[in-house]
C-alpha cells in the first residue's frame, strides 16, 4: 500500500510536469522566431544544395578580401553616415555676433542636464541601440568609449509608475573607433554635477513623450547642493556656454495640451520650464557666447530665445542618433557649414495651430450605446475620434496662408481669433518663430533663375498627363565660407476667395547643392511635377470629385524656407513686403497649356474620383462640422468638437465593423488553385509583375496556402510547399536601422555572415537619427545613401522587408511619434521616404513605410477615427505616400519604379478602418498610384474583421510572434477567433466567396512579387529547404517531454501493478 | 454526500480542495473571457467542459476509494485525468493569450482591458496550477479512512 501511494503520487507529479513541458514546447515553437531574435539563438536555417547569394551582395567596403563580412568596416560606415546625417540635417536658426563657429581648442562649459544625457533616439519606436558617442565626447575626445557609453532607455511600471532604466545592450566588448572631434576643452565640473544629478532626475538617451510632462531639469539649488563652488569653474571654460534643451519623442504617448506637471513655470510641454530658463541664465553668467542646442523632434517654443540678445546662437539638432553628435560637433567647430532647413514650422505657441483645437481625447457622447465593437486584439478605448477641422491648413500652410491674407487684408486674417502669441491682432511675426524650410549658414547664398523654367506637358497613351516645370537655379556663395545649400522650389496657385481652399504656398520639390566655394556658383536643377500644385475638389463634376488646376496665374519661387519664398512671390505680385521678385517667376496656366482636370487621371491611367467620402463627418451628419476656410479665418476657426453624438445608422454600422459580408454560395470555379503545374517561386527572380508566370505560379498553390500567406504577414511568413517556399523570418522594424543584432542574423548561410564569436557581433544596427533630422537635410542623395546602407545592413542580418520608415505627416507638434515621421510637409516627407526606399532596394531590402495613413496622434491610436475632408486627406496626408509610391523620379520608359512595401495604420479614416478601406487600399493605393507589393496591417490590428481586411487590398496581417505555421500556428488556432460578423476563420472560410478568393490571389501575388524583388532571392533555388536546429531551448523542452513522459508511464504502471499486487495479497 | 465526506481522509480532503480550486479556475477563466470579445478564448465551451470534467474526476477520485479502497486504480486514473485536463485548459488559455501578455509588458502597457483580462487569467492559471499540485499531493496520500474503505 505504501508503495502504491508513492508510485501514484509520482505518476501524478510526472503527469503534471509532462503537461507543463508540452505547454512550454508549444509556446516556444509557436513563437520560435521571436525567441531567436531576443535570445540570439537560431532554431532553424534555410539551406540549399546549390551556390546562392549571387543576386545581392554588400559593397566591397564592408567585406574582407575573401568576401566575408567585416564588422569593423560596417560600424565605421554607420558612424560616418550618421555623422553626415547630423551635420546635413542640423539647422542653424540663429547666429549673432559670429558666435559660431567656435574654433577648435576653445574651452566650453555645458549646461542643462541634457547636455550630459541628450535625447539620441526614442524610448519606443526608433530607439538607438548599443554604444554611442556623447556630446561631451564629440566635443572633447578623439576616440570612442563605447564600453562605457551604452544607450539606455526607460520602461515605466504600468501599475506603480516607477521608472526602470535599462541598457539597450548588456555590454560592449567590441572595437573602439578613432574620430576627429571638435577639439574643445570641456568643463568637467558641470559634467560631474549633472552625472550626480542623474540619480535624482533620471534621463535616458532614448525617451518618449509624456502626457504629464516634466523636463526634469535640475534647479540652480540642486546644482549648488552637489557642488556649491561650481561657478568657480566657469572662468577657465568661458569661451562659450552651450545649453541643451531636449524634448523626446516616442511611440504610444503624446504630449497633451496643458499636460505639464505643476510648479515648473511652464504652461505647455513644449515651452521652456523655469529651470531650463535658469540654466540659460547660468550660461550667460559663464560666458559672453551662449549657444543653445534644441534637441527635439518637435517644435519647441523658443521665441524668447530668438528675441534674447544674450543668446547668440541656436542650433536645432533633432535626436541625432548613436554617433550623430560628431556631426553636431563638426558644425559647432566649423568643420562643416550647416545647410539644413526646418522640417516643421516652429511657432511661438504650439496651441496657435488650428489642429490643436482638436487633439487628444474625444469620445462620442453616445459611444456606450452605439459602438459595440471592441478595441480589437490591440485593446484600447472604443468610440474615440478626432475632428480635423483645420482642413488643409496644417503646419506652415496655415501660418503662411493667413499671413498672405493678413497682408492683403482678406478673410478676417488679422482678427484676434486664433492669435495666441500676438500682442494685438493676429501677427505672423509674433506667432511664428522659425518658418518651415528656414535655415542659416556660416555663409550667404544668392539665387538666380538660370533662364526661364522649362515647362513640359506630355499626354501618355493611358490618358494621363505628365506636366513638369524644370527650374535651373544658379546658386552663388556670396559669403566667405565654403558651404552648401538646399534649393527649395515653392508654388502658389490662384485662389478665388470663397472657392476651393488653397494654401498660399507649398513646397513642390528641392535639391541640394554641392559644396560651393566663396564667390563660386553652381547651377542646381529642380524638376517639379505640376500635379502637386493641383487641388482636390470633392465637388467637381457634380460631386464626383477630382483634381483641378484652375486657370490663372501661378507663381514659383525659390527661398530660404516657405516664408521667404512666399514673400518673394508677393513682391512679384506687386505687394509691399520684404522680398525679392527676382527669386520668383510667374506662369499663366489655362486650358491651352493643360486641361483644368488633367490631373484627374492618375499616372496609371485611373480616373480619380472621391474614394473616401466617408472621411468627412458631414457625409453622414450634414452641417455639423465647419472646416477652416481662408474665406473667413475668424468665422471658421475650429471649435473643439467634444462629445459628438452618433445619429446616422450608416456611420454607426461602419464604426461597428460592418464592412463586408462573406459569401458562401458563389461559383468560384474561375479561380484556379492547386493546378500542379510545377511552377516554383525561385524562378520568379526578375519576373515583371504583369507577367503571366505569376498567375501560373499562384494557380499552383492551394487556397489554404494562399490564405496562410495572406494571413501571416510577418515577421515570420509561411511557406507554400506547392511553389517551393519555406517559412522564413522576413520582416523587422525600423526606420533608423534593422532591429536585429549582427550575431542574431536570420540568414547565417550568407558568405558575409558575422560570426557568433565576432567581437563586434552584438552590434545592433538601429543607430541613425530620427526622421525629422533626415528630412531637414533637404538632401535626397544622402537619404538614398542612408537607405542603401540600411539595405546593406539587411544583408548582414537576413531581413528582406523593413517595417519603416515612418511616412505620416506631422499634423501638429504634440504627436509623440513625430520623431518617427519626417515632416509636416508631404513633398519633403515623400521625397525623403522615396529616396530611402529606392536606396534600400539597391541591396534588396523592401522598405515598407508606415503608417498608411492618418496616424495623427498616438492618443487612442488603436482605432481612433479621424474625420477630415477628402481634399485634406489627399493634399496633405496621402500626398506624402503618393510622392514616394509613384517614385516618378526613378521611372524610365522601360520600367515603372515604385515602392514594394507598406504598413497600414491602426487608425481609421472616418469611421472605416484604414486596413479595411477599399478606397484607401485599392482605389487610391493600387489603382491610382500603381502600388504592387506587400501591404501589412500594424501589429495584431483588426483581427476581428478578417474578411473585410483581406478583401480591401490589404495583403496580410502583422502577426508578430507567430510561427510554426500549419502545425503550431494554424488558421483555426484561435488567433482570429471572435469575428464581428460571427464567421469562423479557417481554410474553408472563403470556399464560397469569389471576391475573397480573388482578393487572396491578388494579395499573394503582391506579397510574392515583393519577396521576389528582395534579397530573400539570395536564398532560393530548386533545393531550398528548412533545417530545424537543436537550440538549447528546443533540446530542453524535448528532453523534458521525453523524460517526464517515460517516468509518467513508468510510475503509472508501477502504481497499477503495486495496487493489483496489493489486492492479490489481501 | 455527508457520508462521503465523513469517510474522507487527508488525501480525500486534498482532492476536494483541488476540485474547489478547479472551480475557481473555471470561473476566473470565464471572467477573463467576459472583458472583451477580442480576448475571448477560442472554444470556450469545450474548455469549460474540460474544466468541469476535471472537477468531476476529482470527485470520482474521492468517491471510488470508499468503494474500492485507497489508491485504487480508478481513482488513480481519475487523478491523472484531472491533472491532464486542468493542465490542458490552463495551457490552452495561456497559449492563446501569450502575445497579448507580451504586448502588455512592452508596447501595449496602456491596454486597460488587456490588463483586466490578464489579472483574471493569472487568477485562473494559478487556481489550475494549485489544483494540479494539490492533486499531486493528494495522490500520495490515502483518500479514505481505513475503517471507511470497503
Amino acid at each position: 500500500m505504501k508503495h502504491t501511494g508513492l508510485w501514484r503520487g509520482l505518476s501524478a507529479l510526472m503527469c503534471f510536469l509532462l503537461a507543463l513541458s508540452i505547454i512550454a514546447g508549444q509556446a516556444l515553437e509557436a513563437n520560435s522566431a521571436t525567441i531567436d531574435t531576443y535570445l540570439g539563438t537560431q532554431s532553424e536555417r534555410i539551406e540549399s544544395d546549390g551556390a546562392l547569394y549571387d543576386k545581392f551582395k554588400p559593397s566591397k567596403e564592408v567585406l574582407n578580401a575573401d568576401g566575408t563580412g567585416n564588422s569593423h568596416a560596417l560600424i565605421q560606415k554607420a558612424i560616418d553616415l550618421n555623422r553626415e546625417q547630423a551635420y546635413e540635417g542640423a539647422v542653424l536658426l540663429k547666429n549673432e555676433n559670429q558666435a559660431l563657429p567656435l574654433a577648435s581648442g576653445s574651452s566650453v562649459t555645458l549646461f542643462g542636464i541634457r547636455s550630459h544625457k541628450p535625447v539620441l533616439g526614442s524610448a519606443f519606436g526608433v530607439k538607438v541601440w548599443g554604444p554611442v558617442i556623447t556630446l561631451e565626447q564629440a566635443l572633447r575626445d578623439n576616440r570612442t568609449s563605447f564600453a562605457s557609453t551604452i544607450a539606455d532607455s526607460a520602461s515605466t511600471n504600468w501599475q506603480t509608475g516607477e521608472v526602470t532604466i535599462g541598457l539597450t545592450m548588456n555590454a560592449w566588448t567590441g572595437d573602439e573607433f578613432d574620430f576627429d572631434g571638435a577639439g574643445y576643452k570641456v568643463n568637467p565640473t558641470m559634467i560631474e554635477i549633472y552625472e550626480k544629478l542623474l540619480e535624482k532626475y533620471h534621463h535616458e538617451y532614448n525617451e518618449g513623450a509624456e502626457e504629464l510632462f516634466d523636463p526634469r531639469e535640475p534647479s540652480l539649488s540642486d546644482i549648488a547642493a552637489v557642488n556649491a563652488g561650481y561657478k568657480g569653474s566657469f572662468a577657465q571654460y568661458k569661451d562659450a556656454a552651450i545649453v541643451v534643451i531636449s524634448r523626446a519623442s516616442g511611440e504610444s504617448h503624446d504630449y497633451l495640451p496643458g499636460g505639464v506637471a505643476e510648479g515648473l513655470g511652464m504652461d505647455e510641454p513644449l515651452a521652456l520650464s523655469q529651470n531650463e530658463r535658469d540654466a540659460i541664465a547660468l550660461a550667460k553668467e559663464a560666458s559672453d557666447r551662449v549657444i543653445v542646442l534644441i534637441n527635439s523632434s518637435a517644435s519647441v517654443e523658443i521665441a524668447e530665445l530668438k528675441n534674447d540678445p544674450d543668446v547668440d546662437a541656436i542650433l536645432w539638432i533633432g535626436a541625432p542618433g548613436a554617433y550623430g553628435m560628431l556631426g553636431i560637433a563638426d558644425i559647432l567647430c566649423g568643420k562643416v557649414n550647416p545647410s539644413g532647413g526646418m522640417f516643421d514650422i516652429f511657432t511661438a505657441k504650439n496651441m496657435s495651430a488650428p489642429a490643436m483645437q482638436n487633439m487628444g481625447n474625444f469620445r462620442y457622447a453616445n459611444a456606450a450605446d452605439k459602438v459595440s465593437r471592441g478595441g480589437g486584439t490591440f485593446g484600447g478605448n472604443t468610440g474615440m475620434y478626432i475632428m480635423e477641422a483645420e482642413g488643409i491648413y496644417v503646419g506652415y500652410r496655415y501660418y503662411e496662408t493667413r499671413y498672405y491674407d493678413s497682408v492683403i487684408g482678406a478673410g478676417n486674417a488679422s482678427s484676434k481669433t486664433g492669435a495666441y502669441a500676438s500682442s494685438g491682432d493676429w501677427n505672423y511675426d509674433e506667432e511664428v518663430t522659425y518658418g518651415f524650410g528656414f535655415g542659416l549658414s556660416y555663409t550667404t547664398f544668392g539665387f538666380a533663375f538660370d533662364g526661364e523654367p522649362v515647362y513640359e506637358v506630355v499626354k501618355n497613351s493611358n490618358g494621363s498627363i505628365d506636366a513638369t516645370a524644370t527650374f535651373k537655379v544658379k546658386v552663388t556663395n556670396t559669403g566667405k565660407t565654403a558651404g552648401k545649400t538646399s534649393v527649395q522650389i515653392y508654388g502658389k496657385a490662384p485662389y478665388e476667395r470663397g472657392g476651393l481652399e488653397k494654401s498660399a504656398i507649398q513646397l513642390l520639390n528641392y535639391e541640394k547643392s554641392g559644396i560651393i566655394q566663396p564667390g563660386a556658383s553652381e547651377t542646381v536643377t529642380v524638376k517639379v511635377d505640376l500635379q502637386y500644385i493641383a487641388s482636390y475638389d470633392s465637388s467637381l463634376n457634380n460631386g464626383e470629385g477630382g483634381y483641378v488646376l484652375d486657370p490663372g496665374k501661378y507663381y514659383f519661387a525659390v527661398g530660404n524656407g516657405a516664408h521667404e519664398a512666399l514673400k518673394n512671390i508677393m513682391v512679384k505680385e506687386g505687394l509691399k513686403v520684404d522680398g525679392n521678385a527676382d527669386y520668383a517667376v510667374e506662369k499663366d496656366i489655362d486650358e491651352s497649356f493643360i486641361a483644368r482636370t488633367a490631373f484627374s487621371i492618375s499616372k496609371t491611367g485611373e480616373k480619380i474620383t472621391n474614394r473616401i467620402p466617408y472621411a468627412d463627418w458631414n457625409y453622414f451628419q450634414k452641417g455639423e462640422v465647419t472646416y477652416l476656410s481662408r474665406a473667413d479665418w475668424a468665422g471658421t476657426w475650429p471649435k473643439s468638437y467634444t462629445g459628438m453624438t452618433l445619429t446616422n445608422q450608416q456611420l454607426i454600422d461602419l464604426l461597428n465593423g460592418k464592412y463586408y459580408t462573406i459569401s458562401t454560395t458563389d461559383d468560384t470555379s474561375s479561380v484556379i488553385w492547386n493546378e500542379g503545374n510545377g511552377a516554383r517561386f525561385y524562378e520568379m527572380w526578375g519576373v515583371d509583375y504583369d507577367d503571366e508566370k505569376w498567375d501560373e505560379l499562384i494557380r499552383n498553390m492551394t487556397l489554404e496556402e494562399a490564405q496562410y500567406l495572406a494571413t501571416y504577414g510577418g515577421p515570420s511568413i509561411p511557406g507554400a510547399e506547392t511553389i517551393g517556399t519555406v517559412e522564413t523570418y522576413m520582416t523587422e522594424n525600423a526606420g533608423n536601422g534593422v532591429a536585429v543584432s549582427l550575431n542574431a542574423s536570420k540568414d547565417t548561410t550568407a558568405p558575409w555572415t558575422i560570426a557568433q564569436n565576432d567581437k563586434n557581433g552584438n552590434w545592433h544596427p538601429e543607430v541613425f537619427g530620427n526622421s525629422p533630422l533626415m528630412a531637414s537635410s533637404f538632401n535626397p542623395e544622402l537619404c538614398y545613401r542612408i537607405g542603401a546602407f540600411i539595405g546593406e545592413e539587411s544583408l548582414f542580418v537576413g531581413i528582406p522587408i523593413l517595417w519603416g520608415p515612418g511616412l505620416n505627416t506631422h499634423r501638429h507638434a504634440y504627436n509623440g511619434r513625430n520623431g518617427e515621421y519626417y515632416s509636416e510637409d508631404p513633398v519633403l516627407s515623400g521625397v525623403t521616404a522615396m529616396e530611402f526606399a529606392i536606396g534600400a532596394l539597391q541591396y534588396g531590402l523592401i522598405a515598407a513605410p508606415k503608417h498608411y495613413a492618418f496616424n495623427d496622434q498616438e492618443t487612442n491610436r488603436s482605432g481612433v477615427a479621424p474625420y477630415m475632408t477628402e481634399q485634406r486627406a489627399r493634399e496633405v496626408e496621402l500626398r506624402a505616400y503618393q510622392y514616394a509610391f509613384e517614385a516618378t523620379k526613378y521611372d524610365t520608359p522601360e520600367f515603372d519604379q515604385g515602392m514594394r512595401g507598406l504598413m497600414i495604420s491602426f487608425s481609421k479614416i472616418g469611421p472605416v478602418e484604414c486596413t479595411a478601406s477599399v478606397g484607401l487600399m485599392t482605389d487610391i493605393l493600387a489603382k491610382e498610384w500603381g502600388f504592387r507589393g506587400y501591404a501589412v496591417t500594424d501589429i495584431y490590428d483588426d483581427f476581428d474583421i478578417y474578411g473585410a481586411v483581406l478583401t480591401s487590398g490589404t495583403t496580410c496581417f502583422d502577426t508578430r510572434g507567430m510561427s510554426g505555421f500549419y502545425t503550431n500556428t494554424t488558421l483555426d488556432g484561435g488567433r482570429f477567433a471572435n469575428q464581428v460578423d460571427g464567421s469562423t476563420v479557417n481554410a474553408e472560410l472563403f470556399k464560397g466567396d469569389l471576391k475573397a478568393q480573388e482578393a487572396i490571389k491578388a494579395a499573394v501575388h503582391k506579397v510574392l512579387f515583393a519577396m521576389s524583388q528582395s534579397n530573400l532571392m539570395n536564398r532560393y533555388d530548386a533545393t531550398t529547404h528548412v533545417v530545424k536546429l537543436p537550440v538549447f531551448w528546443r533540446t530542453a523542452y524535448q528532453a523534458a517531454e521525453i523524460g517526464f513522459g517515460v517516468l509518467f508511464a513508468l510510475f503509472t504502471v508501477l502504481a497499477v501493478i503495486s495496487r493489483l499486487k496489493n489486492k492479490e495479497a489481501k | 454526500m455527508g457520508n462521503l465526506l465523513k469517510k474522507q481522509h487527508v488525501g480525500g480532503w486534498f482532492l476536494l480542495i483541488a476540485a474547489i480550486a478547479g472551480i475557481v479556475g473555471v470561473i476566473a477563466m470565464l471572467v477573463s473571457n467576459g472583458y472583451s470579445s477580442a480576448y475571448a478564448l477560442k472554444g470556450t465551451p469545450m474548455l469549460v467542459l474540460m474544466g468541469i470534467g476535471s472537477v468531476l474526476l476529482c470527485l470520482v477520485a474521492m468517491w471510488t476509494p470508499t468503494l474500492l479502497g485507497n489508491h485504487d486504480v480508478v481513482s488513480t486514473f481519475a487523478i491523472l485525468g484531472a491533472v491532464a485536463l486542468f493542465s490542458a485548459v490552463m495551457g490552452s488559455m495561456i497559449l492563446s493569450r501569450i502575445l497579448m501578455v507580451a504586448g502588455l509588458f512592452s508596447y501595449n502597457s496602456q491596454n486597460a482591458t488587456g490588463w483586466s483580462v490578464f489579472y483574471a487569467m493569472v487568477v485562473s492559471a494559478a487556481a489550475f496550477v494549485a489544483a494540479d499540485l494539490i492533486l499531486v499531493i493528494g495522490a500520495f496520500l490515502p483518500s479514505v479512512r481505513k475503517s471507511a474503505a470497503k
